[in-house]
This record gives structure tokens, C-alpha cells and sequence, in this order.
């Protein structure tokens, strides 16, 4: 196919048909807008961008070079150091990226239409997140497969270092606390949900204990079984739903639900691996997958249509119901996985390079898995968008008001809003919950649209199955990145504090690992509970908050590539990372100064605890609440502070590599580029298209 | 063979640094690729379970030669398409970790012939200790 005239011919097609169902979608301003236009214009614009961006950049900016011996070959370990197969390495690799974040943010973006959100989750990917990570995993395999932070510190120096450091384990406290709300608030007041989730613990037990005891490393045996366990855990959550006696014991509210997440948490990092974080994970990445695939599937099958308006007019007013701010710069925070996500840089450098066999496989597993991964964000757009916009509103916002008084609000935004209390009564009775009013979070809304697309292509008069299923199978993979990103931050944790009490650093002593735990599942703990006693559902100022720490590592990650590229003498390309670096750095900067310094209290941290102030000064505040007030006060100065921190390490670390470049320009000396020598593949059995030197 | 002596004197240099380094670089060995029994080049092993480093072949999915079947008298698979399924399995088996000692076990026996192979539950307990000490899921 190369260069010949059919080729040629194919890819203008590819783009015609991909511009063209842009286009039908941008421009489209009516009733509704078949689905089947994002999975064409999303899957066309992948193809162009992999088959000619990310080929150009491989050739020209990052000059992969296949007779090179990556570190998987030179170190080979038997251990973490493995050539391994690309097609295995894109599965594990994949794996370890998509998390919930594809899921949840475009879900929570889409209170702007479907419009902003489509078109950063496309351009967002192509041009910055599948570069980010690609380009991460080129730096790292070309230095020993190092990560992220070693990397700041050998390129940049020890500010660089610290920064990234501080802002990896900033992120991980804050992205495990929203996930744990949104957990929180998919589990509250449905028993059904909740004893499903406490019913996969003992299963992840037994599959753990199966794995290690009983069939020693039959891996896939024992996930099929646990699998089934799982469906029938979820059809015995119907009967504790329906059984009185029982149904009481886990009808939680939102304090008891965020007590479970934490205590499971922290048991899931103190306890063995293979006990419960294991097992719990071989569940959950089989589920996933298995769920996505079904998911585009059923898209492709079904063709729903997008009820959603393009744009509805909360991109200009900034008073969206599910959080406050404008278009600009909230819809690029908001979707952070999905169109760039800083915490692939985490995984893209350190673990996923030290597999690679050869370097030109970093074009397909770099910037191939992200794509992927942005297919799946726009199918969660997909799916958040085929519900009825009022209904969808009438979900995910928390107006504090009767179920009259929010349909009457709803419904008086315009003839498109219309929704009534019957119809999300029937609706609720359909998906076997008392109620589906403020169910915040974007998990249940989610669960709402993928049941209705799964129970009309798979089997009608199901929902309420395919409601809970789809409710157990996000809650199970967001557990999933808890107990991990706990244990993580646990060794990190310890990691640093080596350096003041040298003791605690023992990772292998368990007291120090109980309370190195303690500390970190109190951190995000923290964070939490904030969301959780937040009177309009938390979601609405702890999910901008991780964004923009996401958004914070991006920039890091993208910074250290732009020194990297710079370093190694091209300047003139460094527009390929310098690119999404200063989009990122505008955007993360506009809206951490926003969140911090708005006047408008439901926006801004300051002002918003000005206002809970003022409210306490002037007696407004009842007795009794006033304990709780005050925490909130304090909990948004928290934020304030930690939002402005995030923009300062951002632009700590840009200064750092701007002052190295203009160094390295002016031909001053700079830290050396810390790539190893280059070594000849001698790896047999590789087709190479050059000839070896 | 001064030119072999002089890589593996780098690689070994570079090696034992990621490991003062710390960080996520579990203590392992280090290999010369020009013996066909390799050896470890790491003066003493800190690693109780440490196996040396494989033969330098480039890694397959499945073995490419599968003959076409016949599962069932008179019906006789395509060998394309016996060949698409036995790709797949081998695919699900290896990203899950399903053929792990398999593999492990291959590879002692290609690499160190004497060495007593450890069993399956101690192989699988090794590995999972290893993936979960390190970052190894996303947001």
C-alpha cells in the first residue's frame, strides 16, 4: 500500500469521510444527531492523526531508531526489564491507562452540549495527549526506562525534580478523593448498589486465595470464575433489594459510604497483594475492557441518537448547574483523561518502556493507546448524551430543592429541558432506585445511558440488571485505582519522608507501612470528607481540582520533553511539545487563578469562604451547624492554597527548562543529555527495513 | 572482543547506577549476550530469586507454524483461521499472565540449565510482589 496511488487515494478518503462528519456534527443545529457521526469523525481523525502526524514526528522529531537495543533487551531481567511481544505490551499498557477519568469527565463536560467537549476530547488527543505520551515513553526509553521524576531531575536539575515529585503525589491524593466521591455518590441510598459492591470483596478474596492456593497462577481460570461470581453478586444485590430485612443494613447514607471507602482503602494497602489489590484487579481489567467493547459495539448496533444541544447556554453564562465557570477555561479541565491526562506520563515512563523490544514500537503504544483511550471518552459523550438533556440535568445537578421545584427550574431553561417528576419517577423504577434526582458524580448518569443503550441492544426489560451491572463495574475499576494509587503514594510517602526520619522510609517494616498507610488514606481521606459534607455535592469544586492537577503533570511531562527535544538540538521542533505545553499552561493557570481569586462565591475558593464566613458572623448559621460551617471554611482556604500551588510548580518548572534552553541556545553549559550509549540490537528474529551498521 | 568486553563494562556500569539510584528498579542482573549459558555480571546478586537474563531473541506471540486441523471429521479449519484463533488465545493468555511460568520456566532451562526452577505458586507470588510495587494503574 505504501506511496502506490491506491494508498494515496484510501487516506483522502479516510479524511474526507472524517471531515466531512466533523463538519455534520459542528454544524448540526437540531432536534437530535445520530450517534454514529462521533464514532466516524472520532475513529477517521485517529487514523490520519496516527498514519501521518505521529509518523512525521517518529521520523523527523524523535528519530526512532530500530537497531538501537532498548533497555528491555540490554538489562533483561526475567523480572521488570522483559522484551516483550508489542501486541502484549500495548495490552498491558492500555491497561494501566484507562482508568474512570475517560468515563466521568466528558460526562460531567457535557452540561456545556456536546460540542466543547467532542472537539477538545479529538484535538485535545491528537495533537497533546497521545504526544505527551508517546514522547514520554521515547525520553525514557532512550535513558534506562527512568521516570518522570528522574528524568525532571537529570534534565532540568533538583527544581525540576522536586516539582515533579511534589506534583505526582498532589495529584494522587486529590484524583483517589474524587473518585472515592464519586463512588460515594453512586452507592448512597441504593442498597442494591451498595451490597454488589461489598459482595466483590469477598469475591476478590476467594479469587486471590484461588489464585495463589489452590490453582497456583491460573490466571484466567480463576477471573472467569470470578466473573460469573460477580454477575451473580449483582443479581443477589436485587434480592437484598427486595428482601426488607435486609435491605436496611446497607442502606447508607453518604458519611457511612465514604467510612467504607476509606477503611477499604486502607485495608487494601496494608493487607498482601495477592490478598485483595490483585485479584480485585485481574476482576476489574477484564470487566473494563469487556465493557468498552460491548459499549462501541452497541453504539455502532443500536445508533442512538444525541438528544443533547450542541451548546447549551451554560458554555456563556459560567452558571452551569453541575459546576460553576465558563466554557473556556473549565471544558479543557474538566475532561483532562480522555484528551490529555498527566498521569500517563507516570506509566509511559518508568514501567511501560522497560517491555519494549524495539523502539519503533513506541509509534504504536504511545500514541496508539491514548488514541484508544479518547475513543473511549467519546463514547462516554456518546452515552451521556443520549439521555433526555432535562433528565440528564435533573441527575447530575444538585439543587438543594424539592423534586417539583427542580423539574419547574429545568424545565424553564427552555422546550429542549422539558422533563416532569413522572417521568424521572418511572425512569428511577425502571433502574430499581427509589429516586435518581442529584445523584451527582457522573457514575450514575453514565450507568443510566449504558443501560439504555445495553438493554436495547442486548436484551430488552433488563435495566434495572444493566443499570446495577454498569454502577458495579465503575465502581469496581475506581476502587481499583484507590487501593493502587494508595499503595503508590504510600511508598512514596515514605520516600520522602526517609529524608527527615530515616526509619520511616523501611518500606519491608510493617509498622511503618501501617502508619505511612494511615497518613496517606487520612490525606485524600480528607478531601473526601469535604466532598461529602458539601451541602451541592462536592463533585461540583473536587473534580475541577483534579483536573487541574492533571493538567499540572501534563505540563511537567510536556515541559521535560520540550528540554529534552531542545537538548538535542531541535529547536525547531519544539513547537511539537511547546504546543500543548503553552495551551496547557494558559488553561491551568486561567482557571487555578479563577478558582482562587473569583468574586463570585459559587466559583471562587476565596470568595466562598468569605461568604460561609460572613454567614457565621451574622448568625445566619444555626447552632448546631456551625462546627461543620466553619470546616468548610477552613477546607476551601485548603483548596485555595492548593490550587494556587499547582500553578505556581507549573510555571516553577517551565522558568527552569526556559532558563535551560536559553543556556543551551546562547552556548552556555547545561546539564548534559542523560542518554544512554547507543547499542546494537542484537535481538534475532526482528524484521528491521534498514540494514544493521 | 574488546568491543564486547567494553559494552558489557558499560551496560554493567549503567546498571549497578540505576540500582544506587533506587527508585523503581527492582535489583536484578545484568548479562553478556556473547555466551550461549549466560552468567550474571552483577558481582554479587542482592536478589535471592534473581534468574538471569534471557538469550537475545526477539519475542513472538505464538509459535508461527500451526497446521491446518481438522476438529471434526469432514470439517477441516481453514488454516488462516485456525491460525487467527490460536493468535488470539496465545495474546489473552500472555496480557493476562496466564503462560507466565510457562515462559519462566522456558527460559531457566534455555539460560540456566543446572538451576532448580522455582514452583509455580513461588513464580506467580514473585511476580505479583513485583507489578504491584510500582505505579502501575491511571486515572
Amino acid at each position: 500500500m505504501k506511496s502506490s496511488a491506491m494508498g494515496k487515494l484510501m487516506w483522502v478518503v479516510i479524511a474526507l469521510i472524517g471531515a466531512w462528519a466533523f463538519g455534520s456534527i459542528a454544524t448540526h443545529r437540531g432536534e437530535s444527531i445520530n450517534a454514529i457521526w462521533f464514532v466516524m469523525a472520532a475513529i477517521c481523525v485517529y487514523l490520519v492523526a496516527y498514519r501521518f502526524y505521529s509518523a512525521w514526528i517518529c521520523a523527523k522529531v524523535l528519530v526512532l531508531d530500530e537497531t538501537r537495543a532498548t533497555p528491555a533487551e540490554r538489562f533483561n531481567n526475567g523480572r521488570d526489564f522483559i522484551p516483550t511481544n508489542k501486541w502484549v505490551t500495548f495490552g498491558h499498557h492500555f491497561a494501566a491507562i484507562a482508568g474512570p477519568g475517560p468515563l466521568i469527565g466528558p460526562t460531567l463536560a457535557m452540561q456545556f452540549g456536546y460540542l466543547p467537549g467532542t472537539i477538545w476530547i479529538l484535538v485535545g488527543s491528537v495533537l497533546g495527549g497521545c504526544v505527551q505520551d508517546m514522547v514520554m515513553m521515547f525520553c525514557s526509553t532512550r535513558r534506562n526506562g527512568r521516570s518522570l521524576g528522574q528524568m525532571a531531575r537529570d534534565e532540568l536539575g533538583p527544581v525540576g525534580g522536586w516539582a515533579a515529585l511534589v506534583g505526582t503525589m498532589m495529584i494522587i491524593v486529590i484524583l483517589i478523593a474524587v473518585l472515592g466521591l464519586v463512588i460515594v455518590k453512586a452507592m448512597q441510598h441504593d442498597p442494591w448498589a451498595t451490597s454488589t459492591v461489598v459482595a466483590t470483596i469477598p469475591v476478590a478474596v476467594l479469587i486471590g486465595l484461588y489464585m495463589r492456593n489452590i490453582r497456583p497462577g491460573r490466571v484466567l481460570e480463576g477471573t472467569l470464575i470470578g466473573i460469573a461470581l460477580l454477575i451473580v453478586c449483582v443479581v443477589g444485590g436485587f434480592w437484598v433489594d427486595q428482601t426488607s430485612a435486609v435491605r436496611s443494613w446497607f442502606d447508607w447514607d453518604a458519611k457511612a459510604c465514604a467510612w467504607f471507602v476509606m477503611i477499604y482503602g486502607f485495608a487494601a494497602a496494608v493487607l498482601p497483594v495477592w490478598l485483595l489489590l490483585a485479584p480485585r484487579d485481574y476482576l476489574s481489567t477484564f470487566l473494563k475492557v469487556g465493557v468498552v467493547v460491548m459499549l462501541a459495539v452497541a453504539i455502532v448496533a443500536l445508533a442512538p441518537d444525541v438528544k443533547m444541544p450542541a451548546m447549551t447556554e451554560f458554555a456563556s453564562t459560567g452558571m452551569g448547574p453541575i459546576f460553576k465557570g465558563d466554557l473556556f477555561p473549565f471544558v479543557f479541565i474538566t475532561i483532562a483523561c480522555g484528551a490529555i491526562s498527566g498521569f500517563h506520563a507516570l506509566v509511559s515512563s518508568g514501567t511501560t518502556p522497560k517491555l519494549l523490544a524495539n523502539e519503533k514500537e513506541i509509534r504504536m503504544i504511545g500514541y496508539g493507546s491514548m488514541a484508544m483511550e479518547s475513543f473511549v471518552a467519546i463514547m462516554a459523550v456518546v452515552a451521556a448524551t443520549v439521555l433526555d438533556p432535562g433528565v440528564y440535568f435533573a441527575i447530575n445537578a444538585d439543587f438543594g430543592k424539592t423534586a417539583e421545584e427542580t423539574v419547574a427550574l429545568i424545565s424553564s431553561w427552555g422546550p429542549q429541558y422539558q422533563v416532569t417528576v413522572d417521568q424521572m419517577k418511572t425512569l428511577a423504577a425502571e433502574m430499581g432506585l427509589p429516586s435518581l434526582f442529584a445523584r451527582t458524580g457522573g457514575a450514575p448518569s453514565l450507568a443510566v445511558g449504558m443501560a439504555s443503550i445495553f438493554s436495547a441492544t442486548f436484551g430488552g426489560g433488563l435495566m434495572k440488571f444493566w443499570y446495577h451491572f454498569a454502577i458495579m463495574f465503575e465502581v469496581l475499576f475506581i476502587l481499583t485505582t484507590l487501593d493502587a494509587g494508595t499503595r503508590v503514594g504510600r511508598f512514596m510517602l515514605q520516600d520522602l519522608g526517609k529524608h527527615f526520619w530515616p526509619a520511616f522510609g523501611n518500606v519491608s517494616s510493617y509498622p511503618m507501612t501501617v502508619l505511612a498507610s494511615l497518613i496517606f488514606v487520612a490525606a485524600w481521606g480528607y478531601f473526601l470528607w469535604q466532598g461529602v459534607t458539601d451541602p451541592k455535592g462536592g463533585i461540583r469544586f473536587l473534580w475541577p481540582l483534579f483536573g487541574i492537577s492533571n493538567q499540572l503533570l501534563a505540563g511537567i511531562a510536556l515541559t521535560v520533553a520540550t528540554g529534552i527535544i531542545i537538548k538535542m538540538g531541535k529547536l525547531r521542533y519544539a513547537w511539537v511539545t511547546g504546543l500543548p505545553l503553552s495551551w496547557l499552561a494558559v488553561v491551568c493557570t486561567t482557571a487555578a487563578v479563577t478558582k482562587v481569586f473569583s468574586p463570585n462565591p459559587e466559583i471562587g475558593f476565596w470568595s466562598g469562604a468569605n461568604a460561609i464566613a460572613e454567614k457565621i458572623a451574622s448568625g445566619a448559621i444555626p447552632a448546631e451547624k456551625l462546627g461543620e460551617a466553619w470546616a468548610q471554611v477552613i477546607a476551601f482556604r485548603i483548596d485555595a492554597a492548593l490550587a494556587l500551588l499547582f500553578a505556581i510548580l507549573l510555571w516553577v518548572v517551565i522558568a527552569d527548562m526556559l532558563r535551560m534552553a536559553y543556556r543551551f541556545i546562547s552556548g552556555r553549559p547545561v546539564l548534559p543529555l542523560s542518554e544512554s550509549q547507543y547499542e546494537r540490537t542484537q535481538l534475532s528474529g526482528q524484521k528491521l527495513s534498514t540494514a544493521l551498521h | 572482543m574488546p568491543m564486547e568486553d567494553e559494552r558489557a563494562r558499560r551496560r554493567e556500569n549503567e546498571f549497578l547506577a540505576l540500582l544506587r539510584q533506587g527508585g523503581t528498579v527492582s535489583s536484578g542482573g545484568l548479562f553478556d549476550s556473547g555466551d550461549p549459558a549466560l552468567r550474571c555480571l552483577l558481582p554479587e546478586c542482592p536478589d535471592p530469586m534473581h534468574v538471569a537474563g534471557d538469550a537475545r531473541v526477539a519475542p513472538v506471540l505464538a509459535e508461527p507454524l500451526i497446521p491446518a486441523r481438522s476438529v471434526h471429521p469432514g470439517w477441516v479449519v481453514p488454516n488462516l483461521a485456525w491460525r487467527a484463533l490460536w493468535l488470539a488465545w496465545a495474546f489473552l493468555r500472555q496480557v493476562s499472565g496466564d503462560d507466565a511460568y510457562e515462559r519462566y520456566l522456558a527460559h531457566v532451562a534455555r539460560v540456566h540449565p543446572g538451576k532448580p526452577p522455582m514452583t509455580r505458586a513461588e513464580h506467580f507470588a514473585w511476580r505479583q510482589e513485583q507489578k504491584w510495587n510500582r505505579l502501575s494503574r491511571c486515572c
